[in-house]
């Protein structure tokens, strides 16, 4: 039987108390539904169900009052019923114009027991297909690449963007979590994650501690993340800023990239509607950042047509630091919650972005119990990395005859260049049974690239910033026992 | 960015976090115990579905070179 | 993969603890000035959350309501009415019938203008009496039969006080014990500070074990109760129990101990009462008021209740 400590209010009492009377501590006594037996226990009776009658409460307290997440340091040893909470989904994710596909179902299941302490493991599975730039640029005539592995070729038409149609990958990812509270007001998150893909595998720990203040109002936390990666790319990776294909293609051993984060948050609860968190992100990662699949065009300054070595391996410079500023807030309406995010992020490579997120949860009471529709709008831009181009001039970047670059890093990948992102879509949630959730999320996700400026010759009339459109849905399913 | 800019960003996003820390610490703000009903719905959780925000991330970390935030401790996965 | 900081991504929790027992779960938490908690069986962590979520938010409900250290409270709000006729909702006018109905049962001892005596006694143990002329000038402020109670105006003279305190805490019993009969099946036990009230047996049918306050040591009536070595245990199966006793409120004097049970009729503490009475009735209101009247008659206490034929239990002097 599980034994609560007692309350015990050490009184001080100068008699000895002599209990008497009815009850001792060798007798069990049960307190009868006894009729009422005198004239005043009638009264009283009748007063006091006058009193309690009526059976419509008052709604003075808010009546549905769900359980926090978490529940804060509460330990008490016991063994007792564990609380489970299953969280799954599946997206699928379809960008334009034959490129990437992705099938990714997630599933984690988290097990709180009596001592607060909740143990997770999250299984990802990641399946790509599609084609995805190779970091080339566009031409009036066809062009042919060698597929990373050497096996095969694909050739691109005319004016249109370079593709690299081999790509697939199957990606398995397991995490495993432990969170426990930790000392007075305070909490401890520790995570182990593996990944592994055929040409990349990953190795991740870190820990975190969060701490209470003001009356659990404030929070404030520390964190902090190491990761270990190893890159195989297929057929070698290529040494940077080198031809590409043919005899002087130069490739090396398997390289390695080992990151280092700290993060420091701070959430407050800013009123009874709102809620803040401000977090300050710092990383540094050293190693191996290029994209060995990635290559860069070389092309004549004037015509804007293929020349030289025609392409070479793009180079990235091989340690990145990182800082990201983060604000998010979560404000109740009467009935809808808004949630309104902001970041701020900056990097050595010259990368700097802005994000905004946006969503309104619109609650729709009385539609099949507690629907609610979510619409969200995402905003990002983000400017080029200093080493960024869309190609090598020959002559300038790039010297044919020496076969190397004049400068550092170089790298045509969209994902480092300039563009605007934006997201809309929307979020429908329905929930089930007791405390599980059915949810289908519908976005687009459209990237606009800047178009490089000074683009020479032929490359006027093409487009080389191709703007990028992805759908994604969503299915999702939670539930807790 | 050079290194002494990376100390300016750095020294200015923790004095932006210091201010925060002591706006936050004003004792001013925050509810009562028995205040916290709409805080503790599930809508008004910070990280309300982490598996879904997980996905996000993942996406976002692979199309965009921007990281971090909410979360932290990379992409791990090959997507750069 | 990405991890997220423990609390950052989680918000921070209500002012209540749930702890795990060997076959449901114990809500904690702090109100009315007792520490309350909330016994349930047979269900899962988060309906128990729930339940308790429900259970904190009442009482607080109740306690701000009927404050007298709030300035939004209702008895704030017919204090600052100095004279004038207020006029007071559903919830308040019950209270206030019910007030009215144990004055008239009780000869005039249960009084809940009798707050105003507050002024003159501070029962911290130590041994300052007030002084008599003190005593007797705030008599004369106490006396339902000055108010004006016409539900639903209640017109209470300038001078004079309203205090729910008597019964506010074994009323927020019986209500957060309803509230969650309303939400589920399952056994309960809702205990503020050894006021308590049972929805029925427990998932075995057998009754919850209360132990006894022990004046001597000073530990309030406990539910699951094996771990003290009590005063007495009962078996609770049904119904509520209330307790009245001075154990931490007193004031002694030349070795006469004053209890903090305040005659109205006279200011000053009921003689010869004894140490603590506890009394079974089917609702916690009932048998707040049947410990507070016995109280009230002083020696005579063991004789009154068994007049009235309610199960109790008396911690003599």
């Amino acid at each position: 039987m599980q034994l609560s400590a007692p309350a015990a209010r050490p009184d001080r009492t100068t008699s000895r108390s002599e209990a008497s009377g009815p009850a001792m501590p060798d007798r069990r006594d049960e307190p009868a539904p006894v009729a009422a037996s005198s004239p005043l226990r009638a009264a009283l009776a009748a007063a006091t169900s006058t009193l309690l009658a009526p059976a419509v409460l008052a709604q003075g307290a808010s009546p549905a009052a769900p359980a926090p997440a978490t529940a804060g340091a509460t330990p008490l040893s016991s063994a007792s019923p564990a609380e489970w909470k299953i969280d799954s989904a599946v997206l699928f994710y379809n960008e334009a114009g034959g490129r990437v596909r992705a099938i990714e179902p997630v599933i984690s299941a988290r097990r709180t027991d009596g001592n607060d302490t909740t143990l997770g493991l999250k299984l990802t599975l990641d399946s790509l297909t599609g084609a995805s730039p190779n970091g080339a640029v566009p031409q009036p005539v066809p062009q042919t690449f060698t597929s990373p592995s050497g096996e095969s070729t694909y050739t691109v038409a005319a004016g249109a963007p370079p593709l690299d149609t081999s790509f697939h990958d199957r990606r398995v990812a397991l995490a495993a979590s432990m969170e426990r509270p930790f000392g007075e007001a305070q909490r401890l998150s520790l995570v182990a994650n593996v990944s592994s893909e055929y040409d990349f595998q990953s190795l991740g720990l870190s820990a975190a501690l969060a701490r209470d203040f003001n009356d659990k109002n404030t929070t404030v936390a520390v964190g902090l993340a190491l990761e270990s990666d190893r890159s195989k790319p297929v057929g070698g990776t290529p040494v940077g800023l080198r031809p590409a294909f043919g005899a002087l293609a130069e490739r090396k051993p398997d390289e390695t990239r080992n990151v280092l984060d700290l993060l420091l948050g701070l959430t407050q609860v800013v009123s009874r509607e709102w809620l803040m968190q401000f977090n300050v992100g710092v990383g540094r990662s050293t190693g191996y950042h290029a994209d060995p699949y990635k290559l860069l065009s070389v092309i004549d300054g004037t015509t804007g047509l293929l020349a030289g070595d025609r392409y070479v391996s793009e180079q990235r410079p091989d340690s990145r630091t990182r800082v990201s500023v983060y604000w998010q807030n979560k404000v109740h309406l009467t009935r809808d919650v808004v949630d309104l995010s902001y970041r701020y992020y900056q990097d050595d490579w010259g990368v700097r972005a802005h994000t905004l997120d946006a969503r309104y949860r619109l609650e729709l009471p009385g539609l099949a119990g507690g629907l609610y529709v979510e619409p969200r709008w995402r905003a990002y831009r983000q400017s080029a990395a200093d080493f960024w181009r869309g190609w090598l001039v020959e002559g300038g970047e790039w010297s044919s005859t020496t076969h190397r670059a004049t400068v550092s890093a170089a790298s045509a990948d969209p994902r480092l260049g300039a563009f605007k992102a934006n997201t809309v879509g929307i979020k429908m949630g329905m929930p089930v049974g007791r405390a599980g959730e059915w949810s289908l999320r519908l976005e687009s996700y459209r990237q606009r690239p800047d178009r490089p400026a000074g683009a020479p010759g032929a490359l006027q009339s093409l487009d080389i910033a191709p703007t990028v459109k992805a759908t994604l849905v969503l299915f999702g399913y939670s539930t807790s026992f | 960015m050079t290194p002494s800019t990376l100390q300016r960003v750095a020294r200015r996003a923790a004095g932006l976090a210091l201010c925060a820390v002591a706006c936050a610490g004003c004792g001013q703000l925050g509810v009562k115990p028995w205040e916290r009903d709409l805080l503790a719905r599930p809508a008004m959780q910070l990280d309300a579905s982490p598996v879904a925000n997980g996905i996000d991330d993942h996406i976002y970390f692979s199309k965009e070179a921007a990281t971090g935030g909410r979360a932290f401790g990379g992409g791990g996965c090959g997507c750069n | 993969m990405a991890a997220a900081l423990p609390a950052p991504s989680a918000p921070p929790a209500a002012a209540w603890s749930l702890t795990a027992t060997a076959a449901g779960w114990c809500g904690r938490f702090q109100a009315m000035a007792s520490p309350c908690e909330v016994l349930v069986e047979d269900l899962g962590r988060a309906d128990a959350s729930r339940l308790i979520g429900l259970a904190h938010a009442e009482a607080l409900r109740i306690e701000h309501k009927f404050s007298r250290y709030r300035d939004d409270s209702v008895v704030a709000r017919l204090h600052a009415a100095r004279g004038r006729p207020v006029q007071v909702d559903d919830e308040t006018a019950r209270l206030l019938d019910f007030a009215a109905q144990c004055h008239a049962a009780s000869g005039g001892r249960f009084d809940v203008t009798s707050g105003v005596l507050r002024r003159a006694w501070r029962f911290d143990g130590g041994d300052a009496l007030p002084a008599p002329a003190l005593v007797e000038r705030l008599r004369r402020s106490i006396g339902w039969q000055h108010v004006r109670w016409d539900r639903p105006w209640l017109t209470l003279p300038e001078d004079m006080e309203i205090d729910l305190g008597g019964i506010g805490k074994e009323y927020a019993v019986d209500r957060v014990l309803a509230l969650l009969q309303a939400e589920t099946a399952a056994p309960l036990l809702v205990n503020f500070g050894g006021d308590l009230a049972v929805s029925g047996p427990r998932h075995d049918g057998s009754a919850w074990a209360v132990g006894i306050e022990d004046p001597a040591r000073g530990l309030p009536p406990q539910a699951d109760a094996a771990v003290l070595p009590p005063a007495g245990v009962l078996a609770v199966a049904a119904g509520a129990l209330a307790t009245s006793g001075d154990a931490r409120r007193f004031l002694l004097k030349d070795g006469i101990r004053y209890g903090h049970i305040l005659d109205p009729r006279t200011g000053w503490p009921v003689r010869g009462a004894p140490r603590s009475v506890t009394v079974a009735a089917p609702t916690c209101t009932e048998a707040g008021v049947l410990a507070t009247m016995a109280m009230l008659q002083g020696p005579g206490a063991r004789r009154w209740l068994a007049m009235q034929g309610s199960p109790n239990w008396i911690v003599d002097e």
